[in-house]
């Protein structure tokens, strides 16, 4: 998986200060990441990716039986859904993000 | 005399009265042997329809002063078409099964406002018709003869007509839904919301399958207004009460789907899953796809800021013999909500109405009843953006 978080596995706070920055980004980019603004220094982002900054205790969205609702309004993406295998999206100022599981009836 | 509800006596009494013959089909009343001059100045017979929208108690008075006419085309007695009455034909040569008609008329008197009675509304055009008519055949109009109405029994899953879509002239829509047989898993707040709009369409049979019982806090996320004595018994059972008032062909079945209970959903045209728990959502989802059977699974997540304020995802997972292979990527199917052991459990009934809605709005485009431009089979509405994901088209459609 090429992706531009350097240490995934490295404990990810909600916030992302955990991430070593990334060359061009050292200032991060403020997106809202389930209602709460977070800083992100990588250039896009993955399904797995977006689960460890939403849930960093969950575990490895790649392999986890856990199913994830990832919704994303992109400035230039516009509303986008994200499932495990698709593409990651780039990180853009003003993005809004849900990851949340959606069994409630 | 054929059994009818009492109420249309006042309807067909001044059709009697005047000797015509009348008759009430599937929210239409027609006085028929009405004599017209066709383009060869002959004098032949035709139909007179408008709309009646009736229940046992009420008769909804005539809604416009626009009438159907199946025959030939209405002339003068010189052959000319008399053009005053014509608005537009008639797709197809009927307005719904079982009542053909050819032309569609508007035609009113200066100063009309409304018409009382549909005796009102019919004559108008019966005497600018049959003036025509007598002038050539003064003989024509039957002399005062007393024809008792015939009035067709409701045969429609619906208690009384179904003046929505007879006002709205989309009858001939409508009869899509007819003969299907839905089944709800679940009837919580979406389930509700759900049964709620299928219950409006004329679908055969709308089966409910849920062993929980109605309780205090499900009125507040349900259609309707729970009375205090309502509580304690079966959902399956109150929604079917409350539904049966306006329509047969609501099955209760109080019984949660498991691995012993799933066949009971085989055979269903469409099923809508509206289920809390993982496990079963994948065991039902499984099951129908097996058995071929199209579904569309709900779901929704309710969260509160730091700052306090909720924001809603409402998910639609659509599963049908277009695109099946992104169910268990998409519905939750796992044993243990992991965040739902912190979480508290909230649920909104708008949000629950907003899930029930896309999903019912998804499954009428299945039925052609809606257009569909696009075959998503993947809805995510989120309430703090107001916006809607679409994804999962079939790999067919691009």
């Amino acid at each position: 998986m090429n992706t531009d978080i350097h240490n995934p596995h490295d404990p990810a706070p909600s916030h992302g200060e955990g991430q070593p920055p990334d060359p061009g980004h050292s200032q991060g980019t403020t997106i809202v990441l389930n209602l709460n603004e977070v800083v992100v220094h990588s250039r896009r982002l993955n399904y797995a990716q977006l689960v460890k900054l939403a849930f960093p205790d969950d575990p490895p969205a790649e392999t986890s039986d856990i199913v994830y609702t990832i919704t994303i309004s992109s400035p230039s993406l516009g509303e986008i859904s994200l499932a495990r295998g698709d593409k990651p999206v780039p990180v853009e100022e003003g993005m809004v993000c849900h990851v949340r599981t959606t069994g409630r009836s | 005399m054929s059994a009818r509800p009492a109420v249309l006596e006042v309807v067909l009494a001044p059709f009697f009265n005047a000797g015509l013959r009348v008759s009430v089909k599937n929210g239409y009343i027609r006085v028929h042997d009405v004599p017209v001059v066709d383009q060869g100045r002959a004098v032949r017979r035709g139909t007179l329809i408008a709309q009646l929208a009736y229940t046992e108690h009420h008769v909804t008075p005539p809604a416009t002063h626009q009438a159907w006419f199946e025959g030939p085309y209405p002339c003068f007695a010189d052959g000319r078409p008399m053009e005053q009455l014509r608005h537009s034909d008639v797709p197809g040569g009927e307005i719904t099964p079982g009542i053909p008609a050819n032309f569609f008329f508007s035609n009113k008197e200066k100063g009309w406002t409304s018409y009382a009675n549909h005796f009102e509304q019919l004559y108008h055009y019966w005497r600018l018709i049959t003036d025509q008519a007598r002038a050539v055949d003064p003989g024509c109009t039957p002399q005062l003869e007393r024809h008792e109405p015939d009035v067709d029994p409701c045969t429609g899953v619906f208690r009384y007509v179904d003046a929505n879509s007879l006002r709205g002239r989309f009858m001939h829509l409508s009869a899509k839904f007819s003969g299907l047989r839905m089944a709800i898993v679940g009837l919580g707040g979406t389930g509700g919301y759900i049964l709620d709009h299928v219950a409006k369409t004329p679908v055969a049979e709308i089966h409910l399958f849920d062993g929980d019982v109605f309780d205090i806090h499900n009125a507040f996320r349900a259609p309707g207004a729970a009375e205090s004595t309502d509580f304690g018994g079966m959902k399956v059972d109150y929604f079917h009460e409350m539904y049966d008032a306006m329509r047969i062909g609501i099955v209760p079945h109080r019984v949660y789907i498991d691995e012993a209970t799933k066949d009971q959903l085989n055979g269903f045209d469409f099923v809508f899953v509206c289920v809390d728990k993982g496990p079963a959502r994948g065991l039902i989802g499984a099951h129908l796809m097996a058995q071929g059977v199209p579904f569309i699974d709900c779901g929704l997540d309710v969260s509160a800021s730091k700052t306090g304020q909720l924001s809603g995802v409402c998910r639609a997972t659509v599963v049908t013999a277009a695109k099946n292979d992104h169910f268990f990527e998409r519905a939750p199917t796992m044993a243990e909500d992991a965040n739902a052991l912190y979480a508290a459990n909230i649920q909104i009934s708008d949000l629950n109405a907003m899930n029930a809605l896309i999903a019912v709005m998804r499954w009428k485009q299945c039925v052609q009843f809606y257009a569909d431009a696009k075959g998503y089979h993947q809805f995510e509405f989120t309430s703090d953006l107001m916006a809607m994901t679409k994804s999962e088209v079939p790999c067919d459609a691009g």
